[in-house]
């Protein structure tokens, strides 16, 4: 049974490695929604807006589930941007929502980049 | 009561899958099915009987609580023993969910090397 469980660790530590090396990827395609983006009018955003909502929620929560805890905090911080933004009576916004949202992708992706590197969030 | 055997989960993110699947049929011994939609879910349940279905909140198309009504407005004679997984887990909405007869709400991130014996757990507590 103890076998069995530590087999299992080691996938599942092997999962992590593959799932964090292919992070940069994943935030790169973030990127290439927020540039579809601002190609759009900014009356016509709200259909790509939903899917950079749910991607980025995806990121959030799959990195915290392979134990990338801060890249998922960080991740969390523009998933609720986005979830405000998706909220408002009258979109676009006057902010520079778009800036924003550059900054907060740039962020995940230097974590991104760093991710194999940080020691694992798993409690095991 | 009855044993647990099948567990259909309906997820649309493979690398949550792929977790869930270790997790749940080599530590907990159970026979997983997995569907990527709630709208793949729908037809599955045409042959598929499983003994509970693991239903992820948000997915894009169909969410998991309109899965959950379209599954009951399908089969309304079927026992469709459901819990939620969701990383949205604020009170006003736990309150919601097991407000749809749901047998539990498991938030995510979960724990894979304890995800199995969590859901044997609220499986005996739903047959108390």
């Amino acid at each position: 049974m103890s076998e069995m469980y530590d087999e299992t660790r080691e996938q599942l530590r092997a999962l992590r490695m593959s799932y964090g090396g292919r992070l940069p990827t994943k935030v790169g395609q973030l990127e290439a929604l927020l540039s579809e983006i601002s190609r759009c009018e900014p009356g016509s955003q709200q259909a790509e807006f939903q899917k950079l909502y749910l991607s980025t929620h995806t990121l959030t929560g799959t990195s915290a589930s392979y134990g990338f805890n801060e890249f998922s905090r960080q991740a969390c911080l523009l998933e609720n941007y986005l979830k405000s933004l998706l909220a408002l009576p009258v979109f676009p916004p006057d902010e520079d929502y778009l800036a924003q949202i550059a900054q907060y992708i740039q962020n995940i992706k230097r974590l991104a980049e760093a991710a194999l590197s940080t020691q694992s969030d798993w409690n095991f | 009561m009855p044993e647990l055997h099948q567990i259909l989960l309906v997820e649309d993110e493979p690398d949550i899958q792929i977790i869930a699947r270790l997790s749940l049929e080599r530590l907990g011994g159970f026979n997983l099915e997995i569907c990527n939609s709630g709208s793949e879910a729908l037809v599955r349940l045409e042959t598929l009987r499983p003994d509970l279905i693991l239903l992820d909140v948000m997915m894009p198309g169909m969410d998991g609580p309109t899965t959950l009504l379209a599954m009951r407005k399908k089969f309304p004679d079927l026992n469709l023993p459901i819990i939620f997984m969701t990383a949205k887990v604020q009170p006003a909405e736990l309150t919601e969910y097991k407000a749809m007869g749901v047998l539990d709400v498991i938030a995510k991130p979960f724990d894979p090397m304890t995800l199995a014996d969590t859901i044997r757990q609220i499986w005996s507590q739903s047959h108390v």
